[in-house]
């Protein structure tokens, strides 16, 4: 072996406590960058592949009049058609238990729409029919039963099924009732005695060939759509992201996915800090030994080369650990969480190299890079004078010094704390930037928690001051309670948002009801009124009102006539206080009972997702904090061994001699825990606009636990660490260190 | 012939043996190869007595005895200079006294008190409130003053002399605001000197203190050293590679190849001034 590698190899044993937080933090960083974004990829190929295997439709037609067989053909014969599913659909009214809901019923699938048998068989006669595995359970019914469904004859239940049509717990929204599909189920088309297909579900040629969660189908989307709405203008032309289901899947891809690019680049710009500042220290500290090589006649490449092996090895080792570890870990983990919002089929996780590849050429480049520059910035200078030791760094005053204020009250130790902080910048900045950044990346992650948990407690108990709505068929002869107030509530589609019209029968009562404020007239909740221009169905909008989970239009019953040129019938009462939710839901005039207690929980359920996602991250900024701060201290402790050797000589016992070093630390450390605070905030706030989903924004909110939880933990490392380095400080060897010069 | 003697003999052991007799010390059959003539091999009153130590180092297979069995005595309030070839084992014998270094065989005493059994942290307090260090290349904290680093050393000691007192002993009375890197070697090393004066020392251990300065800067440090000893009653040893500075020493300690060679006594030393190198 040539000599240099011995050197190098001995190196690397020597400072192994070096190289392996080396590895380890571009390992997190290529894990955090890898990592997401697998989960992204791996959660999008999932539905891809799920949507080609169950040839799910791309276009979906409704029409008043039905469709007849010269319809289809011509729909068929229209440019870009792959296929065309003719079939049939109703909804239905069902009892189930006490309760009447509104059930979705279609034809058993063709060609496209494949569904899947979860238990027994499907229907094959007229009078049979495979209902969800929900209604199974909520109804206490078994394979055999008999279900009711107004305007059919009765059905037997042959199996449960599950439908590609609904991958969430969403069941759609129809004319029946509230408004609300609660159940589905599939007939044997003959079950319908149509003339004419109520449905056509369509293929793309085009769609076969593009990835199905994706900007581009999308696009592609929009334009099919579009290319039949010219064509069939008095058709009902729906395209998947008109599913409600299907985009959200994808949004939560793209809400992921953006937390996959500004969290880990934060992320990674801090591991790539820490490792470019290691390398050009180990550089520095090798001085004399780079001098000795070049004076031995080496070449200033194969000198060059021992450290640039050094920062590429573990580089490269990290960064290929990362990305196995990202690329299988973090997406079973998030898809694991967001199973529970979405019916889909296990993941496959492969490497995802293409951001795999470039994470990890990003770090070994950069530290690479600036090694061979601080190397060759090294070697500058003769050997001799690179072999006699660097003139010490002169002391200065510091700024502090000159406000005797405060000067003249430090103790001895203080001053000469304050001036090692400010003598060293770089090394302080260095501190200062990675305990900062990984402060504000945990707040980051902790608020991020907050702002996703407080939805619910937010809108439910701020906005939501109603106890109980009530949907009612029509009003009843007494009140159900002496704190109601009767409403109607309409659905309308406005700017891509599915938007509640609420029309109050006593405007100036609904703001004891609804935090709306006391502005009377055309209100609309936050979120929507961004995408309005101050208008809504050619009106002034009056006051925009906080709101944290779906649409609201508010307006008073005259703008309703005005507007509508009909009467707001109520089809639904606000109750406050006390109300007996049985005896409601019994009651001949109630159709249903949405209790807000109920759906506050319900909505907590569904950011659980997120709150997994939060809590990966916060694993991460930990992990990040902790090597960052043990790499920095063991630098500090290395650059600084004849400076500690010399006081352990005056006498300073281990303690003493750890206090003084760690003073310093610590005051970095609070210092960067301050300003990571400060910058968390922003960061924090950048993050959570960019992950809103639809029906719901994320105030940004940041609970004062968490500051103090991100402050505490960073605060918690630098002890740890420093608890943790005590021995390597104990264990300086006075004769050793200060034999040589330098 | 071989004697028989354990260490509380050795007053007779200095009338019975003589140089090449093999001598068995407390149970050790040790070879005498110095035999010292004119007094001072009574170690039971030196102030400092260093008998049969081992300095080992393993490393690997390979060991080396930096000092094998080191024997010899220092008074108290003298000048002693331990001189000998480079790698004999000068700078471990020092680290030694300065509690610095431990010691793999042997006793080492100061004033009565055995270092070898002190824990580390009785140690520490040894070299906190016995001993002052003076290096070759001083060591000075770069980023603190003059008066700062004698204060780092001061500061930990109860019974410290004053920081600024004991500068302007050292002749550097307008210093004391400078930081190291604006003074001279020279200055530096006075620097250094105070900081281990400061703390108002027992032993005052100086390991090549001239050795990074020119002639007349050295000679400077040298009387510094010798006033001190003389005016403080300090017990200074210094290591030098420079013989002619032996004339000045009250007692010279020969090492080599980790033995002492030589253990001599001056009974008039010259002054500095007067010594030419
Ligand atoms: N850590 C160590 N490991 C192995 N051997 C060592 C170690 N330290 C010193 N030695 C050896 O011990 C011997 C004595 O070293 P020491 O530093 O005491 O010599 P010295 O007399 O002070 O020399 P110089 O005048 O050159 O300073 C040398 O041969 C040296 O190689
Ligand atoms: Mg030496």
């Amino acid at each position: 072996m040539k000599p240099l590698w011995k050197d190098n190899l001995r190196e690397i044993w020597r400072t192994k406590a070096r190289f392996i937080s080396l590895i380890l933090i571009t390992m997190l960083g290529s894990m955090s960058v890898v990592g997401i974004q697998a989960a992204v990829i791996d959660m999008r190929d999932v539905g891809d592949r799920t949507y080609k295997a169950q040839n799910l439709y791309d276009i979906h037609i409704q029409s008043a009049t039905g469709f007849t067989g010269t319809d289809v053909t011509a729909v068929r014969e229209t440019s870009g058609v792959y296929a065309v599913m003719p079939t049939y659909s109703l909804d239905a009214y069902a009892e189930v238990g006490d309760e009447t809901v509104a059930v979705r019923t279609c034809a058993l699938p063709g060609e496209l729409n494949h569904i899947t048998l979860t238990s027994g068989k499907l229907p094959e006669k007229p009078d049979e029919i495979a209902i969800e595995r929900r209604w199974m359970r909520e109804g206490r019914l078994e394979i055999g039963d008999e279900v009711v469904l107004d305007g059919f004859e009765p059905f037997t239940i042959t199996g449960t099924v599950s439908s590609p049509f609904y991958i969430t717990h969403e069941r759609g929204r129809t004319s029946l009732g509230n408004g609300q599909v609660r159940f589905f189920a599939y007939l044997h088309p003959d079950a319908y005695s149509f003339p004419v297909y109520t449905d056509l579900y369509i293929i793309m040629e085009e769609s076969r060939t593009i990835h199905q969660v994706s900007d581009e189908y999308d696009a592609a989307s929009e334009g099919w759509k579009e290319s039949f709405e010219d064509i069939y203008p008095h058709w009902f032309i729906s395209n998947r992201s008109d599913g409600a289901a299907f985009d959200s899947y994808h949004q939560d891809t793209q809400r992921l996915q953006k937390i996959g690019y500004v969290f880990p680049m934060v992320f990674f710009l801090v591991a790539v800090l820490v490792s470019l500042t290691t390398m050009s220290r180990m550089v520095e500290e090798h001085r004399t030994q780079i001098g000795i090589y070049k004076a031995l006649g080496y070449s200033p490449a194969s000198i060059a080369a021992k450290y640039t092996v050094y920062a590429v090895l573990s580089g490269g080792l990290g960064g290929f650990a990362g990305i196995f570890i990202g690329s299988e870990a973090f997406p079973r983990i998030i898809s694991n969480a967001y199973a529970f919002l979405y019916d889909m089929p296990p993941i496959e996780t492969p490497v995802p190299w293409g951001i795999a590849g470039f994470a990890v050429a990003a770090a070994v480049l950069s530290v690479g890079v600036v090694t061979v520059l601080s190397v060759s910035g090294a070697m500058k200078g003769e050997p001799a004078i690179l072999m006699r030791p660097k003139s010490p760094k002169a002391g200065k005053r510091v700024l502090f010094e000159k406000i005797p204020f405060f000067w003249n009250r430090l103790d001895f130790i203080g001053k000469v704390t304050a001036r090692n902080i400010f003598r060293y910048k770089k090394r302080f900045l260095m501190t200062l930037a990675g305990v900062a950044g990984c402060t504000a990346l945990l707040l980051t992650a902790f608020g991020l928690r907050d702002s996703v948990y407080s939805v619910a407690a937010k809108h439910y108990t701020e906005i939501v001051q109603y106890d109980a709505l009530v949907y009612i068929s029509s009003k009843p002869d007494e009140p159900f309670s002496n704190q109601q107030l009767y409403i109607r509530e309409e659905t309308a589609q406005i700017e891509g948002y599915s938007v509640s019209i609420i029309v109050p029968e006593d405007f100036s009562a609904l703001e004891s009801f609804i935090n709306v404020g006391s502005v009377q007239g055309l209100l609309v909740t936050e979120k929507l009124a961004r995408s309005l221009d101050g208008t809504v169905f050619g009106r002034p909008i009056d006051a925009v009102v906080e709101n944290y989970i779906m649409h609201y239009i508010y307006m008073p019953p005259e703008m309703y006539r005005d507007l509508f040129d009909r009467e707001p019938e109520p089809n639904g009462v606000l109750i406050k206080g006390d109300y007996d939710a049985e005896e409601l839901t019994a009651h001949r005039d109630v159709r249903a009972v949405v209790e807000t207690e109920r759906m506050r929980n319900m909505i907590g359920d569904s950011t659980e997702a997120m709150e997994v996602v939060t809590v990966v991250l916060i694993v991460l900024a930990c992990a990040l904090a902790f090597i960052v701060l043990f790499n920095l201290t063991v630098i500090n402790i290395t650059e600084r061994t004849r400076e500690l050797a010399t006081i352990k000589v005056l006498g300073f016992q281990d303690t003493e001699t750890a206090m003084y070093l760690y003073r310093e630390n610590l005051v970095v450390t609070l210092l960067g825990i301050a300003l990571g605070l400060f910058g968390g905030v922003y960061l924090e706030g950048f993050i959570i606009t960019s992950v809103e989903i639809d029906i719901m924004k994320f105030p940004q909110y940041i609970a004062v636990s968490s500051f103090v939880l991100a402050a505490a933990l960073s605060l918690f490392f630098s002890l740890f660490v420093n608890a943790a380095t005590y021995r390597k400080l104990a264990k300086i060897d006075m004769v050793e260190s200060l034999k040589n010069v330098e | 012939m071989v004697a028989k003697a354990t260490q509380c003999h050795y007053t007779m052991i200095k009338v019975l043996v003589k140089k090449g007799t093999d001598l068995e010390l407390n149970g050790r059959l040790c070879y005498i190869d110095t035999c010292v003539v004119n007094g001072g091999f009574d170690q039971m009153q030196s102030y400092v007595a260093f008998s049969n130590v081992v300095r080992e180092y393993r490393s690997g297979g390979l060991s080396v005895r930096a000092a094998d069995g080191v024997s010899f005595g220092l008074e108290e309030g003298r000048f002693s200079a331990i001189v000998g070839p480079s790698g004999a084992g000068k700078s471990t014998v020092l680290n030694i006294l300065g509690g610095m270094d431990t010691i793999t065989e042997g006793s080492v005493t100061v004033g009565g008190r055995e270092l070898t059994g002190l824990s580390r942290r009785q140690r520490c307090a040894y070299r906190r409130d016995d001993v002052g260090f003076v290096f070759q290349f001083y060591n000075l904290i770069q980023n603190l003053t003059a008066l700062e680093n004698v204060e780092l050393s001061s500061h930990i000691r109860k019974n410290a002399l004053n920081p600024q007192c004991v500068l302007a002993d050292v002749g550097l009375s307008d210093r004391v605001k400078n930081f190291p890197a604006q003074l001279s070697g020279g200055e530096q090393q006075r620097v250094a000197i105070a900081r281990a004066l400061a703390k108002n020392p027992k032993l005052l251990l100086c390991d090549e203190p001239t050795g990074a300065l020119d002639y007349e800067t050295g000679k400077g440090i040298l009387q510094l050293l010798f006033d001190t000893c003389r005016s403080k009653g300090v017990t200074v040893v210094v290591i030098t590679h420079n013989s002619a500075i032996t004339p000045m020493a009250d007692r010279i300690i020969k090492i080599k190849s980790g033995k002492v060679e030589s253990v001599t006594d001056n009974p008039n030393p010259k002054p500095v001034a007067e010594i030419e190198w």
